[in-house]
């Protein structure tokens, strides 16, 4: 049981899209560099602050949707520059109370007025507000000469995260593969249920997952997320299926979920001949059709 | 341009960073700064009706996290050698930890700032780590406490009731979109794509309803019946497009003539 592996009966359930899963292996990644940046290079006495700057740029990087790597380094360049802004500001005023109050004030205002176009646009410019105030108890630059080595600082830690973006593998299909195990498991269950739904919010939630990261995945993978739309819509209908079928049903879901998440082709049906020769049941060509995608983007 | 509530809110949310901010000089406390960081860290989602929710959250996750940074900064301050192993696990659960529930989250964060802040300011205060759990748990503390004062008391819950009123309003209004676009184009994949937009875009206002009593507290009944039907004409949009293998596009008109009777009620 590999944390690479695209299902893992225990963090599944914490992570049922791979999505956390990304985020703390591209954190421990960055973290390493950071260490070997400290061990080698010269660092400040304190770099705690530099390290978590970049951590942060390498994690909101991330967590921003964005369809190519240029787009990250964008997102992560932004972020630097913004902390590392907003670090410097706050560490220039603290010695003057008065100053460093109206600063606040106004800069709070004007960050908040100015960015936020609606709540779901809000984590980021609160960051950049609270981040300079981290220092204040101690070792802010307040001088510009300090200020420029900060900078300086900012830079060496934050070609880390830029190292960090530039060769950390892509788990977009990781992502995709797991929400599609999502939808499959959820239907393997509600096999015969007359009462399941598609607009379940997990599968709800799975097809929406799937939705946003095809910009960033090749045709294949839209050709598969049609193929599962299509099988759900026909999975809607009722299908009246006998207790031998829906325990043939069942297999074939399963045993598809098992494939997925080997990374390995399914090949229960590759054979058309045979699969024509088979007991069917309702919805067997949107499960053939799903089956030819799914193997197709292995290929 | 921001809506009306977001704008109140900005400016009730710079007066509560200069209330904290106050407070914490006049006050003159060790590490006061984090009734500061409190502060902001709780008007974090701008929402009036998320930042209850946080706080609710905040106190508990971060007495959880403080007290496990006491003890891992009791464990590095004998064996210090160990500190890149320990930042490499705290990095990588808090990695994991990022786009969890903000009451799990805040326990690997607080962890994890508490940590920082220490190595940051190491050479600059006298740090002991009893004495900083108790200066953490208390700028944590008095961070809500001013936070649930000025808003119970101050702020009062007329922008509440606005926000949620408005949320509403867009909800429906892409709704409305949403339906039109499924009526331009009538297939399978373009139900499911509007039905996942639909749920997606109904994410906030369900947020909202779920804390509503807490926040509002019996008051705005006629706001909060408002976005309960728009969450109802949004399920009832949902089990149209997807719950059935083909999608009647007489219902779904009958339903976008429902939401745009509502729309312009309003």
């Amino acid at each position: 049981m590999s944390v690479f592996t695209i299902r893992n009966k225990f963090l599944d359930i914490y992570d049922p899209f791979w999505l956390c899963r990304v985020l703390a292996l591209k954190s421990g990644t960055v973290v390493i560099l950071l260490f070997l940046c400290n061990t080698f290079l010269s660092v400040p006495q304190s770099p705690a602050l530099y390290m978590m700057t970049t951590l942060v740029g390498v994690s909101v990087s991330e967590l921003t949707p964005s369809t190519s790597r240029w787009n990250k380094f964008g997102t992560f360049l932004s972020v630097i520059i913004l902390l590392s802004m907003g670090s410097i500001f706050y560490g220039l005023l603290s010695y003057f109370k008065i100053s460093l109050f109206l600063f606040l004030m106004v800069f709070t205002y004007t960050v908040l007025r100015f960015t936020v176009k609606s709540t779901a646009a809000a984590p980021l410019p609160i960051l950049v507000l609270t981040w300079g105030l981290l220092q204040l108890e101690g070792g802010g630059a307040t001088n510009f000469t300090a200020v420029a080595n900060n900078l300086l600082y900012y830079f060496e830690f934050g070609l880390m995260g830029v190292i960090t973006i530039a060769f950390f593998p892509d788990f977009t299909p990781h992502v995709f593969k797991s929400a599609f195990i999502r939808v499959l498991e959820s239907n393997a269950r509600h096999v015969g249920d007359p009462n399941y739904r598609s607009s379940n919010p997990g599968v709800l939630a799975a097809l929406y997952i799937m939705r946003t990261k095809l910009g960033q995945l090749p045709e294949t993978y839209k050709n598969l997320y049609e193929s599962i739309v299509t099988f759900q819509a026909e999975y809607m209908r009722p299908h009246h299926l006998t207790p031998d079928e829906q325990t043939q049903a069942k297999y074939i879901l399963n045993e598809l979920v098992q494939a997925v998440s080997n990374m390995s082709r399914f090949s229960d049906w590759q054979n058309p001949v045979q699969a024509e020769s088979e007991p069917e049941f309702p919805m067997r060509s949107a499960l053939r059709r799903l089956i030819k995608s799914y193997n197709q983007c292995l290929a | 341009m921001p809506s009306i509530a977001l704008r109140t809110r900005i400016n009730q949310i710079t007066i509560l960073v200069g209330v904290a901010f106050l407070f914490y000089q006049i006050t003159n406390w060790e590490q006061g700064i984090w009734i500061l960081i409190s502060t902001f860290m709780l008007v974090g989602p701008i929402s009036t009706f998320l930042g209850y929710e946080k706080a609710k959250d905040r106190f508990l996750g971060t007495s959880v996290g403080v007290l496990i940074a006491f003890c891992i900064e009791y464990y590095l301050y004998w064996m210090p050698s160990q500190l890149p192993v320990i930042v490499f696990i705290i990095a990588v659960i808090s990695g994991f930890m990022m786009t969890r529930p903000y009451k799990y989250f805040i326990i690997i964060i607080t962890t994890m700032t508490c940590l920082g802040y220490t190595y940051m300011n190491m050479p600059y205060t006298s740090f002991a780590p009893v004495s900083f759990v108790v200066y953490r748990l208390l700028g944590v503390f008095v961070g809500v406490l001013l936070f649930l004062v000025v808003q119970n008391f101050w702020f009062g819950t007329g922008n509440a009731k606005l926000e949620l009123l408005e949320t509403s309003c867009g909800t429906l209004s892409k709704l409305r979109t949403t339906l039109q676009q499924y009526l331009v184009d009538q297939t399978v994949m373009t139900a499911y794509n509007c039905a996942t937009d639909i749920f997606s875009n109904s994410k906030d206002l369900n947020n909202y309803v779920r804390t509503a009593d807490f926040v509002l507290g019996g008051d705005g009944q006629a706001e909060l019946r408002h976005a309960r039907q728009v969450i109802k004409l949004n399920n009832s949009a949902l089990k149209l497009l997807v719950d059935t293998p083909t999608v009647s596009a007489e219902q779904i008109e009958k339903l976008l003539h429902i939401v745009d009777l509502k729309l312009e009620r309003q």
